[in-house]
């Protein structure tokens, strides 16, 4: 059973809906964007943690939908990045049409399950496909942020996308990983052929990777896996299999949406 | 209160003018799947339905059998309480006129019933609201076997009340005396669930 | 995230944000006991239905609904029927 510590129990009560603001779009990758929003009274949140954002058509039609923080605790700002699902109802608007100035409904912060502090000081394992690199990305911030005792956690991290243009956080997940103390980053495509000098794997996540890009199961890791739900419950089942405490293993599905 | 957001129009719907369609309801021309668990699997060679008189079976068939009973089709708009309503919907299945028939009962035994689901749902209706051509069980949507997602191998259809009732993977129609809240309507759902009168919830 | 398909394809994280209009304390992280099987897991790993009415949470193992809430505009509707504990406290709170 994952044991949280206290100081990371996120706080009881009603949650109420709040006003955000879009200050900033980044475009992340041609799917995938960053909004980063204004939100008076955010009560602060911790890493791995969630949003849920509604939006209002002018007929009073409402649509609601869940969405990672990619922020970490001590950013000035909450950012989320969204990546558009084709057929989507709330992604799209998030993705392509939320500009500065928009405003919608979003409360939080939402989830104390998989969450991740650097008060947990055991090593960590991160495993995300797709947009489920999202939360992990505001774990391996917050770590970044945490000075010496962020960089005293062991961690290593696997990321899963379809081709190099859907990597989200590309390049600052390459400059974390090569400064001291960074996490290590293994990186693998599910749909193209890998570029020339590519030093990732090249197919979907599976027990040998696993094995040679995780933590191992004697390091008592905390480990966390995020992504489209086949490919969440895959990897957990792997995970088992390779010896990891079933009880350690922290999996957020993201729904039906393609392999990494 | 909430607030508009620029530019969200959501799903393509459409609020029709006129009496076509329930009030608060919009047409769409999906057929969302909305299910309170996992779609259950049960081979058709082991698939019975039983009809009930309370503790005792009135009739049960196999696949089979139920193949072998008076076919109706039917064209009918259906409701969700989700707010989507889908017109002009094409079914094939067995009317409850012709299952209490093939039963061998002269009427209906009890003025309400219980219909019981492959996965444990249920759903409670008035037989008044099943009779006269009202209620089928449906076996074919659009031509086609029903998908397992929307209910196949068999589900109930009852189109002039909430889609909720429409109970998906059905088994088992039990006669019983008094009318008693089953899946949805014990967690807050209309008893009833007339889309005319906008019975969405208990106390509308 | 949308709860779409053949079986569910969301947990209970995504159930977080309702959870919290229910209980006072984080419900994603409480052990729950299934009813019909014994297992007991934190609500978060419990398998999600049905967001659009509530959340019907089942167990991954058994499939029983552990957890069954329908959301309606004058109130939520709990039934723990299936489920035989939920533990609310944290367990490091002495």
């Amino acid at each position: 059973m994952p044991v949280t510590e206290a100081a990371l129990r996120p706080p009881a009560g009603a949650l109420p809906w709040r006003s955000a603001e879009v200050v900033e779009r980044v475009a992340e990758t041609r799917r995938a964007t960053t909004l980063v929003l204004d939100v008076p009274g955010w009560p602060g949140h911790l890493a791995g943690q969630h949003v849920d954002v509604r939006l209002t058509a002018e007929d009073g039609y409402q649509a609601q939908r869940s969405y990672s923080i990619a922020s970490p605790p001590k950013a000035p700002r909450l950012a989320l990045t969204v990546e558009r699902l084709e057929g989507g109802e709330v992604s799209p608007w998030l993705a392509d049409e939320a500009r500065p100035g928009d405003r919608f409904e979003l409360r939080g912060p939402i989830g104390g399950y998989f969450t991740w502090s650097v008060a947990m000081s055991r090593p960590l394992m991160l495993v995300g496909g797709g947009s489920g690199v999202v939360p992990l990305m505001a774990i391996l911030r917050h770590r970044a942020a945490s000075g010496d005792a962020g960089r005293a956690v062991h961690a290593r991290l696997l990321y899963s996308a379809r081709t190099v243009a859907d990597i989200i956080y590309h390049q600052e997940l390459q400059r974390l990983s090569a400064e001291p103390g960074g996490p290590e980053v293994n990186l693998t495509l599910t749909r193209e052929r890998p570029p020339d000098g590519w030093k990732g794997f090249d197919r979907r996540i599976d027990v040998p990777m696993l094995a040679a890009a995780g933590v191992a199961p004697e390091m008592d890791p905390d480990l966390y896996v995020c992504g489209p739900t086949p490919m969440v419950e895959a990897v957990a089942n792997a995970l088992v299999g390779l010896g990891h405490e079933p009880a350690r293993i922290r999996t957020e599905r993201f729904g039906p949406t393609g392999e990494g | 209160m909430t607030t508009t957001t620029r530019g969200f129009s959501g799903r393509r719907r459409v609020r029709p003018e006129g009496n076509r369609v329930p009030p608060g309801q919009f047409v769409t021309d999906d057929f969302p799947v909305l299910s309170a668990g996992p779609t259950p699997r049960t081979p058709l060679e082991k698939w019975t339905l039983a009809l009930q008189d309370g503790g005792s079976l009135a009739g049960r068939w196999t696949w089979e059998e139920f193949q072998s009973l008076r076919q109706t089709e039917i064209t009918v708009d259906i409701h969700c309480v989700t707010k989507w309503s889908k017109l002009g919907t094409k079914w094939q299945g067995v009317t409850i006129d012709h299952l209490i028939e093939a039963a061998g009962l002269d009427e209906p035994p009890a003025p309400y019933l219980m219909a019981y689901c492959d996965g444990g749902y249920t759903t409670n209706l008035p037989v008044e609201d099943l009779i006269d051509g009202k209620g089928m069980v449906a076996t074919h949507y659009d031509g086609e076997p029903l998908a397992p997602e929307h209910g196949g191998p068999a589900r109930l259809l009852v189109p002039h009340l909430y889609f909720w009732k429409s109970a998906k993977w059905v088994r088992r129609l039990r006669f019983i005396e008094h009318d008693e809240p089953g899946f949805w309507e014990s967690l807050g759902y209309h008893i009833y669930g007339d889309p005319w009168r906008e019975q969405r919830y208990a106390g509308d | 995230m949308s709860a779409e398909g053949e079986c569910s394809t969301l947990d209970g994280n995504a159930a977080g944000g309702l959870l919290r209009e229910v209980f006072a304390f984080d419900a994603t992280l409480a052990p729950t006991t299934c009813a019909g099987c014994g297992r007991t897991r934190p609500m978060a790993e419990l398998m999600l239905y049905a967001i659009e009415l509530g959340a019907i949470l089942r167990c991954p193992s058994c499939d029983q609904a552990v957890v069954r809430i329908g959301r309606t505009p004058r109130g939520l509707w709990l039934d723990l029927r299936g489920a035989t504990t939920v533990v609310a406290a944290d367990p490091a709170t002495p």
